[in-house]
C-alpha cells in the first residue's frame, strides 16, 4: 500500500519515489497545495474504491497518516 | 469519447469545457480582443537577444499549447489541433530603449487590445523587448482559449530555463508534458465517465438543497431593482448586464510585511490563502447586505494537480460558486473553516463543466441563461516567477499583465504575489458601467480591515467584526 501511495504521489509532484518517507509532510515537504491534496484523495478513492469525507482530509498531514487511514478503511 | 477526426490532413479534437466557455464569449462579444491576455517579463540583466531568440524557438517546439489553433469543420463546429513546428518562425523584436516605462506600457496595452486572428492562425504572439535601463525580455499576448495564467507561467519558466542553459551551460530543463495527452484525458472525463456522473450529482444536490442569494458590493439595490422589474419579491438572482463590456482596472498593493503576517497565519493554521481572502470578501459582502449570512462568490480553480496538468499548458481554469453560510456568533476562525470546507468540495468536483451548472439553475429554479447569484469572481495566483539559476538570483525582474479593454463580467479580482517585493497585488478588473472606482477602494479597504482584525483576533465573532469595521 505504501508503494502504491508513493507512485500516486509521484503523479502529482516531481519527486523521486525513493525519497518519499512515511514521515514526509504532504504540504511542507512534498509541495502539495490544497487542490493537489483533494485530487490525490480523489485518486485514492478511485484506486481503493472508498469514499473519504472532505472533513477528514484536513487532518491528513503526512504520508504515514494517509497510510494509517487507508489501513483502517480499505477492505 | 469522440474519435479523433482528420480534417484537411490534421488531427482535430473537440474543445474542452474550459475552452467552450471562452469560445462562447468570443462568439457573443463584438470585441474580439476580449480573450486576449497580455504580459511582459523584463529582466534587469545583460540578456543576449541571440540566445533569447533561440530559447523562444525551442520553447515553441517544446510546448504544444503554444501551437494550438482552432478550425471550423464543414458542419460549422469549432475544433482544435496542434500545428506543426514552424521552422521558419521569425521572432519579432522591438527596441523601446528611448521610451519611458509609461510609454512602453501604453504601447503594450495597445498591442493587447488587437484581436488575434481566429481560425487556422497562431493564437499568440511573442516579441523580444529592449527597454530603458537595460531591462530586456519579452512581451507575450495569447488567446485565453489556449493558455491560462498557470499555463503562461509554466511556459515562461521553461523559456528562462532554456535560455540559462544556452547562455550559462546549465542543465537543460526536462521536457514539458504533452498538451494532447492532457486533452485526451479531459475529453475522456467529459464522455459520461463515472467520475463525471458523480460530479453531476454533487452539483445537482448543491443547488437542490436551497437556492443561494445574490449579494452585491453595492448592497441590496441591484437585487431589489431586479425583483421590481421581474415582479417577483422573492427573486434571489439577477441578470448579468452585458450592454457595455468596456473594462478598466485598479491595482492595490499590500506591502511585504503585512503580506508576511497573512502568510504566517496561513502556515501556522494550515489554511490556504485563498480561504482567508474569500473570508474577507464574504464578510464585506455580508456587511454591505444587511449582515446577510448566505454569501456566494465565484471561485476559480486552476485544475492543475498532476505533473501532466501542471506542465502541459493549455487553458484549464473553471469557475464555480463558492457558497458559505456563516452565523454572526461563529468566530472568524470557524468562518474560515466553513469556507475551507466549501472550497474542498469544489476542488473535488471541479472537473465538471461550469456551463452545465446553468442547466441546473434553469431546471431547478427556471432561470434563463444570464442569471447569477454571484457579483464577482476571485482568483488567487500563488505563482511568481523565480529562476533557479543562481546567477539570476537577486536580479531584478518585472512581470506585468496588460488589460485588453474588455471584460465579460462586472468584477473580477485577481490576487497575486508581486514579483518585485513579494507583497500582494489586488488586481481588480471591472466594468465601470457597473462598479465605481470608489466602490473598489472601499472594498479593498474593508477587506483588509476585516482580514487583519480576524487574523489578529481569531476568536472574535463575525458579528463583532461586522460591527467594528
Amino acid at each position: 500500500m505504501l508503494d502504491q501511495l508513493k507512485e500516486m504521489i509521484c503523479e502529482f509532484v516531481e519527486v523521486e519515489k525513493e525519497s518519499i518517507t512515511v514521515k514526509a509532510k504532504l504540504i511542507e515537504d512534498l509541495g502539495f497545495n490544497s487542490y493537489d491534496l483533494m485530487c490525490l484523495v480523489g485518486e485514492i478513492e478511485e484506486r481503493f474504491d472508498i469514499e473519504i469525507d472532505e472533513k477528514v482530509v484536513v487532518n491528513l498531514h503526512t504520508v504515514e497518516e494517509v497510510i494509517d487511514y487507508l489501513s483502517t478503511h480499505v477492505a | 469519447m469522440e474519435e479523433v477526426r482528420i480534417h484537411e490532413g490534421k488531427e482535430i479534437y473537440p474543445l474542452t469545457a474550459a475552452q467552450r466557455i471562452f469560445l462562447y464569449t468570443l462568439q457573443t462579444c463584438p470585441h474580439k480582443q476580449v480573450l486576449n491576455i497580455g504580459t511582459s517579463m523584463l529582466i534587469g540583466n545583460d540578456i543576449e537577444f541571440d540566445y533569447l531568440r533561440e530559447a523562444i524557438k525551442r520553447t515553441y517546439e517544446r510546448n504544444e499549447a503554444l501551437r494550438i489553433q482552432i478550425t471550423k469543420t464543414p458542419e460549422g463546429a469549432t475544433y482544435q489541433y496542434v500545428a506543426p513546428v514552424n521552422t521558419e518562425q521569425e521572432i519579432e523584436y522591438a527596441d523601446f530603449s528611448e521610451k519611458t516605462q509609461a510609454e512602453v506600457d501604453e504601447i503594450l496595452r495597445g498591442w493587447t487590445a488587437i484581436p488575434l486572428d481566429q481560425y487556422d492562425k497562431p493564437l499568440n504572439r511573442m516579441v523580444m523587448l529592449n527597454t530603458a535601463d537595460n531591462y530586456r525580455g519579452i512581451y507575450f499576448v495569447v488567446n485565453h482559449m489556449t493558455l491560462d495564467s498557470a499555463g503562461i507561467f509554466a511556459m515562461l519558466t521553461d523559456l528562462v530555463e532554456i535560455y540559462c542553459s544556452l547562455k550559462y551551460g546549465l542543465e537543460y530543463p526536462k521536457a514539458m508534458q504533452s498538451y494532447i495527452k492532457a486533452l485526451k484525458k479531459d475529453l475522456a472525463y467529459e464522455s459520461d465517465s463515472p467520475q463525471r456522473k458523480k460530479d453531476a450529482l454533487y452539483w445537482h444536490q448543491y443547488y437542490m438543497q436551497s437556492e443561494p442569494i445574490f449579494t452585491d458590493v453595492q448592497g441590496t439595490a441591484r437585487l431589489q431593482e431586479e425583483r421590481k422589474e421581474m415582479n417577483n419579491p422573492n427573486l434571489r438572482a439577477v441578470r448579468m448586464k452585458q450592454t457595455d463590456l468596456s473594462a478598466d482596472h485598479e491595482v492595490f498593493h499590500l506591502e511585504p510585511q503585512p503580506t508576511r503576517e497573512l502568510l504566517d497565519y496561513c502556515e501556522s493554521n494550515r489554511v490556504p490563502m485563498v480561504c482567508l481572502l474569500i473570508m474577507g470578501i464574504r464578510t464585506y459582502l455580508s456587511k454591505q447586505n444587511n449582515f446577510e449570512k448566505d454569501i456566494s462568490i465565484k471561485s476559480t480553480v486552476a485544475r492543475r494537480a498532476t505533473v501532466l496538468e501542471k506542465k502541459s499548458g493549455g487553458t484549464r481554469v473553471h469557475f464555480f460558486p463558492c457558497r458559505s453560510i456563516v452565523e454572526e456568533n461563529q468566530t472568524f476562525k470557524e468562518g474560515i473553516q466553513v469556507v475551507q470546507q466549501s472550497q474542498n468540495e469544489i476542488f473535488k468536483h471541479a472537473n465538471y463543466d461550469p456551463v452545465a451548472l446553468l442547466g441546473e439553475l434553469q431546471e431547478l429554479y427556471g432561470y434563463e441563461p444570464g442569471f447569477t447569484h454571484e457579483c464577482m469572481s476571485l482568483t488567487y495566483q500563488p505563482l511568481s516567477f523565480r529562476s533557479k539559476d543562481e546567477r539570476l538570483k537577486g536580479v531584478d525582474y518585472k512581470c506585468k499583465w496588460y488589460p485588453n479593454g474588455m471584460a465579460g463580467q462586472a468584477l473580477y479580482l485577481t490576487v497575486m504575489h508581486n514579483s518585485y517585493d513579494q507583497g500582494l497585488d489586488f488586481y481588480f478588473e471591472y466594468q465601470p458601467s457597473m462598479v465605481s472606482k470608489q466602490q473598489l477602494q472601499d472594498m479593498y479597504y474593508y477587506m483588509c480591515k476585516i482580514i487583519f482584525l480576524g487574523v489578529q483576533n481569531e476568536e472574535m465573532t463575525v458579528g463583532e467584526i461586522l460591527r467594528t469595521v
